[in-house]
């Protein structure tokens, strides 16, 4: 239990609104350790700086978007579970998960919904 | 100017020229005139010198050849020149003959002379007139010779009359004859003549209207070149200007879709977190009132954000932008979902769910995103719109296709408007759906994936009973299954 709330999470988001959001839900309500960068290329060098435990992936990004963030950190040696979060319905989960995902949660679902995810995939990490 | 028998008539039009018969006796004419009065002035002086008296014969056939040798000058003068070939020949020919008055019939060589008019007759009229010429001047000498007196002539022996008689016939049906071969030969040759001459001035008229039309058209054919090439070039123009209206449409719509989608979903997810995550905000204490609020807060949110994926998948359909990833699925795990989504939306209503399908359906092709789409539209629209009975969501496999159904004991729909529905933006107007926010594209786009799906649609309804809606998705083919299990 400690070493989970004591999880680091990296959140990745280039909208900044959704950002601060979603850090306050997962620092207040699931009490992770969350820092939060805007870009694909600043996360590459956050998480090598310091390594998550888990980095929760927003998809539509302009420059580097989901899919060339998780290639590039994964070319990079990170092993950490990544979830993609996104509102772009066009992919099914499945497709996520054969891209590399190891987890989909929508942002038109509940933000209960993204707490549980990552603990589960916490836990089975 | 009447023209050589036998020969075609001269192409309209033309300037009348001098026939070849015309120009041969208008060539002849002058030497022969001039040498005959050569011979008249040689004749008449000698007469004068010799002061001859015996009769006035002599003078009379000598006066006679000067006023044939004048009138025929001067009708030549007066371009006339049938009319003086005429009196040439005629008078060069009966003229002799009048000589036997004074020398009789033997021997006088004077009536051989006549054969000089059978030749100009042939020459100067026509090669038929020779023979006419001949003839006549026979039937004169035979006149001559059966009526004694008449000019003063003695009376011929029959010996005498036989002998110059066919002396004279031999001569001048001969001339007359062989005149008429010649003639008639050079006749033959100038008429083909003159017929190719026209025949090749008709052919020359043709050719040149022929030209002028081919050169008519080649013009033609130049300006709808022209043309042809100036509107490629507005294709082109038009084409370019479509794809370019098409793709900033198509990139238009992918930046809206996420414009609009990120407030919307930072709306939802604060009023979410507002209402499920109160202790988020410094543990202030929202009241039950305040919270209530933002509950409706967010259902509006997720309703808006349906209305425009609605909007946007339509625009994506209608752009011919929907893409398809259609895959080998399994539809009993989506049903299953559906039937636990369905049971949440009735909540405590008092609706049975019944599930009428059986637990190994064959694989159907079709994209998973799409098929829930289309399978929570039904199931939501059932579930609005039933207030107690039952909801059956089943499925029948038939050949090539899997038939879908889902049922429902609802306020059902009018026979009017099932024709409508499933057009976009009509929505059946009455106090039920009024009392339902809903949105019309629903069914719209629920047709539309189905039709791309290469699936058909159709509705049973009665009002007040309930409604069923249909439709198909097709059945992967056993290779495609095979494949999909290797893999």
């Amino acid at each position: 239990m400690a070493e989970l709330l004591m999880a680091r999470v990296l959140l990745v988001d280039d909208v900044y609104t959704a950002r601060s959001m979603i850090e306050r839900v997962l620092a207040r309500v699931g009490g992770y350790e969350v820092q939060s960068v805007g870009s694909g290329a600043e996360a590459i060098t956050a998480a090598l700086a310091t390594p998550p435990d888990i980095i929760v992936l927003d998809i539509s990004m302009a420059g580097m978007d989901g899919i060339d963030t998780l290639q590039a950190l994964r070319h990079n040696g990170l092993v950490c579970p990544i979830l993609a979060y996104t509102a772009r319905t066009e992919r099914t989960p499945g497709e996520f998960v054969a891209q590399g995902f190891d987890a989909y949660v929508s942002k038109n679902g509940n933000l209960s919904d993204l707490l549980a995810t990552v603990r589960e995939q916490l836990a089975s990490h | 100017m009447k023209l050589p028998s036998g020969t075609p008539p001269p192409p309209p039009g033309q300037p009348p020229t001098l026939l070849p018969d015309e120009s041969l006796a208008a060539e002849l004419l002058p030497p022969l005139l001039l040498s005959l009065g050569i011979l008249w002035t040689f004749v008449f002086g000698m007469l004068m010198l010799a002061r001859y008296q015996a009769d006035a014969w002599p003078y009379v056939l000598t006066l006679s050849l000067l006023a044939i040798i004048w009138s025929a000058a001067s009708l030549r003068q007066r371009t006339r020149l049938r009319a003086a070939g005429n009196i040439l020949a005629y008078g060069l020919a009966l003229l002799p003959l009048f000589s036997i008055a004074s020398f009789g019939f033997l021997p006088n060589p004077l009536v051989y002379l006549s054969a000089l008019g059978v030749v100009a007759a042939g020459l100067l009229i026509s090669p038929g007139a020779a023979l006419r010429v001949a003839a006549l001047a026979l039937a004169t000498l035979l006149f001559l010779v059966l009526f004694p007196g008449l000019i003063g002539q003695a009376r011929p022996s029959l010996g005498e009359a036989l002998a110059l008689l066919a002396t004279l016939t031999l001569l001048l049906i001969g001339v007359a004859a062989l005149i008429w071969a010649a003639a008639h030969h050079v006749r033959g040759t100038i008429r083909w003549a003159i017929e190719t001459a026209w025949k090749s001035e008709r052919r020359e008229a043709l050719l040149r209207k022929a030209q002028e039309d081919y050169e008519r058209a080649l013009r033609e054919r130049d300006q709808l070149n022209d043309r042809l090439i100036r509107q490629s070039a507005e294709l082109d123009a038009a084409r370019a200007a479509a794809e370019a209206a098409y793709r900033s449409k198509s990139n238009f719509m992918a930046t809206m879709s996420h414009e609009l989608r990120t407030p919307l979903n930072i709306i939802i997810g604060f009023s979410s977190a507002m209402v499920d995550h109160p202790e988020m905000y410094d543990d202030a204490q929202l009241s039950p009132a305040v919270i209530a609020d933002l509950a409706e807060i967010r259902r509006s949110g997720q309703h808006l954000l349906g209305l425009i994926n609605d909007i946007l998948d339509l625009a994506r359909v209608e752009a011919g932008r929907l893409e398809l990833h259609k895959t080998a699925m399994p539809l009993n795990p989506v049903f299953e979902e559906m039937l636990r989504t369905a049971q949440t939306l009735l909540k405590e209503r008092p609706v049975q769910l019944r599930s009428e399908f059986a637990p190994d359906l064959p694989l159907v092709l079709a994209d998973e995103t799409r098929v829930r789409q289309i399978l929570l539209n039904l199931v939501s629209n059932a579930c609005k719109f039933t207030n107690h009975g039952e909801i059956a969501l089943g499925a029948r496999a038939d050949t090539y296709e899997l038939v879908i159904w889902v049922r429902d004991t609802g306020i059902g729909i009018d026979a009017t408007d099932q024709a409508r529905i499933f057009n976009q933006f009509e929505q059946v107007d009455s106090e039920d759906t009024r009392k339902h926010t809903g949105t019309g594209l629903g069914l719209a786009i629920f047709r539309w994936l189905v039709e791309l799906h290469d699936g058909r649609v159709w509705l049973e309804s009665a009002l007040g009973r309930g409604s069923i809606f249909y439709f198909t998705l097709p059945r992967v083919q056993p290779a495609l299954a095979a494949g999909e299990k290797a893999a």
